[in-house]
């Protein structure tokens, strides 16, 4: 029991200690065509930009 | 799919610190393919945004225009036969690059991700380093 307790004590400071992942937030909406692959592009001058075309599968 | 992994592990994992934007266009080319197959394990990187394009547009208008883009850094060249559209494929552009009729500043783009991907892997540490 109190090994149950130290390992539960353990794994709440992880929790709560460890940076956040820089993934999780990850969504897929819809594409509104061509413009907002053309506004996303104009938007994102000053930085390097990077378009991938894929299937999920 | 392998493209993906490669590019979240050999691209933004070991560069988290570069100030590129990604934005991944996912549609359908198998028949198996479907928006609820999209995998979200992959790119999961806070720089990279998803999308669904159902009516593949984007690869549809890329495959058009493959030979006004210019790349300036190379690239074979080679695109999909027989395609509707340009898929596992990446393009690369540099800082200044600008899209008024179509995007400037290509630096190179790539079919397949995996069979080009040390010229991507190359033009990307040239993309992030230059200022």
């Amino acid at each position: 029991m109190k090994r149950l307790a130290l390992v539960t004590v353990a794994l709440a400071a992880l929790l709560t200690t460890a940076p956040a992942a820089q993934s999780s937030g990850a969504r897929l909406t819809r594409l509104g065509g061509v413009d907002e692959l053309k506004s996303w592009f104009n938007a994102g001058q000053g930085h390097p930009r990077l378009i991938f075309l894929l299937s999920p599968t | 799919m392998a493209g993906a992994r490669w590019a979240q592990s050999e691209l933004l994992d070991k560069n988290p610190k570069a100030d590129v934007r990604v934005f991944t266009i996912w549609f359908r080319m198998y028949p198996g393919d479907a928006e609820s197959k999209w995998p979200r394990g992959l790119l999961t990187d806070t720089r990279v945004e998803h999308r669904w394009d159902e009516p593949k547009a984007a690869g549809r208008w890329f495959l058009t225009r493959l030979t006004t883009l210019r790349p300036s850094r190379g690239g074979d060249g080679k695109f999909p036969q027989q395609a509707d559209a340009l898929w596992d494929c990446y393009l690369l552009f540099d800082r200044n690059a600008s899209w008024d009729e179509t995007p400037s500043g290509v630096l190179s783009w790539g079919y397949t991700v995996m069979r080009t991907r040390e010229q991507l892997l190359k033009d990307f540490q040239f993309a992030i380093g230059a200022r």
